[in-house]
């Protein structure tokens, strides 16, 4: 056999494997999460650390509320992040979308009553004319005056 | 992970299917056949990648399918019986001048279509047949019965022995 056919063969082996072993190590896909406690509430964040395009990721907040009267979970993030990954909606639907100090967006969520549980939830859809590779932004989570995530995150964006 | 163990069981679940189908279907598809292993392909692709469009997502699907094709055909050419397993062994539908009926029952060989393999090799007699083989591949050869090993064996043509 032709050794130029043969180095072709193993590099394309090599290849593959790394590929497939990479996969299967979540080095394609994977997400990040924070789970944190505040006076009155607690808040569990996950978002998308490495994604693809042409993927559906969704940035997830559980909130629950720990006080003794009702609460409005809100989730912000910088407007350059909502547009590289391409914001699809929000779940459940926002009471009002407003910007905020920090040059950030400010989700707003029905009032959560005392011991109730809300998981809301931004739906990305990144096609393959995503600007950039890695998009980085500021993330807060709040539940009435508790601010328990108020964090940088990052996602980075396969092709 | 998804996309590798989907690929994965994708694999084994259409090896599954092609050994099920038996040989012969796969060698000698007709139109509708064909249309229909042409939707199945469509399907099975919606199936494995979902709503994954990237580049990366087909290259790993690309890359499970084909390292499991190596890594099967290696474990073939190392042991018999997982070749036997994975890519079945020739089996006779014709000895000595009868046809094998179970054989042809199982493979769902009409007779016609027996002749008519045979009249493609030149053969315009079934009686001149000694041996016909259904292969692994889904084809049929044929052995005339003047290439028909001796009683004690030993292959006509073969003249190292005297």
């Amino acid at each position: 056999m032709d050794p130029k056919a043969l180095v072709i063969r193993y590099v394309m082996y090599v290849l593959m494997g790394a590929l497939v072993l990479g996969g299967l190590l979540g080095f394609f896909e994977r997400g990040g999460a924070e789970d944190a406690r505040g006076a009155t509430s607690r808040v569990e964040v996950s978002w998308p650390k490495v994604t693809r395009q042409g993927l559906f990721p969704t940035l997830r907040v559980t909130y629950d509320n720990l006080g003794d009267r009702p609460a409005t979970p809100r989730l912000a993030v910088e407007p350059r992040y909502l547009k590289t990954l391409q914001v699809d909606g929000a779940t459940p639907d926002p009471v009002e979308v407003v910007p905020v100090a920090g040059g950030l967006i400010e989700y707003r969520f029905e009032a959560l009553e005392p011991g109730a549980t809300l998981e809301a939830w931004l739906n990305f859809n990144i096609d393959h004319q995503a600007e950039r590779f890695r998009v980085r932004s500021r993330l807060r989570a709040a539940l009435g005056a508790d601010t328990p995530v108020d964090r940088e995150i990052s996602t980075l964006i396969l092709p | 992970v998804e996309l590798v163990i989907r690929a994965a069981v994708l694999f084994l679940f259409l090896w599954l299917m092609l050994r099920a189908m038996g040989k012969r279907e796969l060698a000698q598809l007709n139109p509708f056949e064909l249309v229909l292993l042409i939707v199945l392909g469509d399907m099975v692709q919606q199936a494995v990648t979902l709503e994954d469009h990237s580049l990366i997502g087909a290259g790993l699907v690309v890359s499970t399918l084909a390292l499991l094709t190596v890594f099967t055909s290696w474990l073939s050419f190392r042991w018999n019986w997982f070749a036997r397993l994975f890519e079945g062994v020739p089996t006779p539908v014709w000895r000595n001048g009868k046809p094998v009926e179970r054989t042809l029952r199982l493979e769902r060989i009409r007779m016609d279509e027996l002749h008519a393999e045979a009249r493609k090799q030149g053969i315009g007699d079934m009686q001149e047949v000694y041996l016909a083989t259904l292969e692994e591949d889904g084809s049929i050869s044929f052995l005339k019965v003047d290439q028909a090993p001796d009683e004690d064996g030993q292959d006509p043509d073969d003249k190292s022995v005297v």
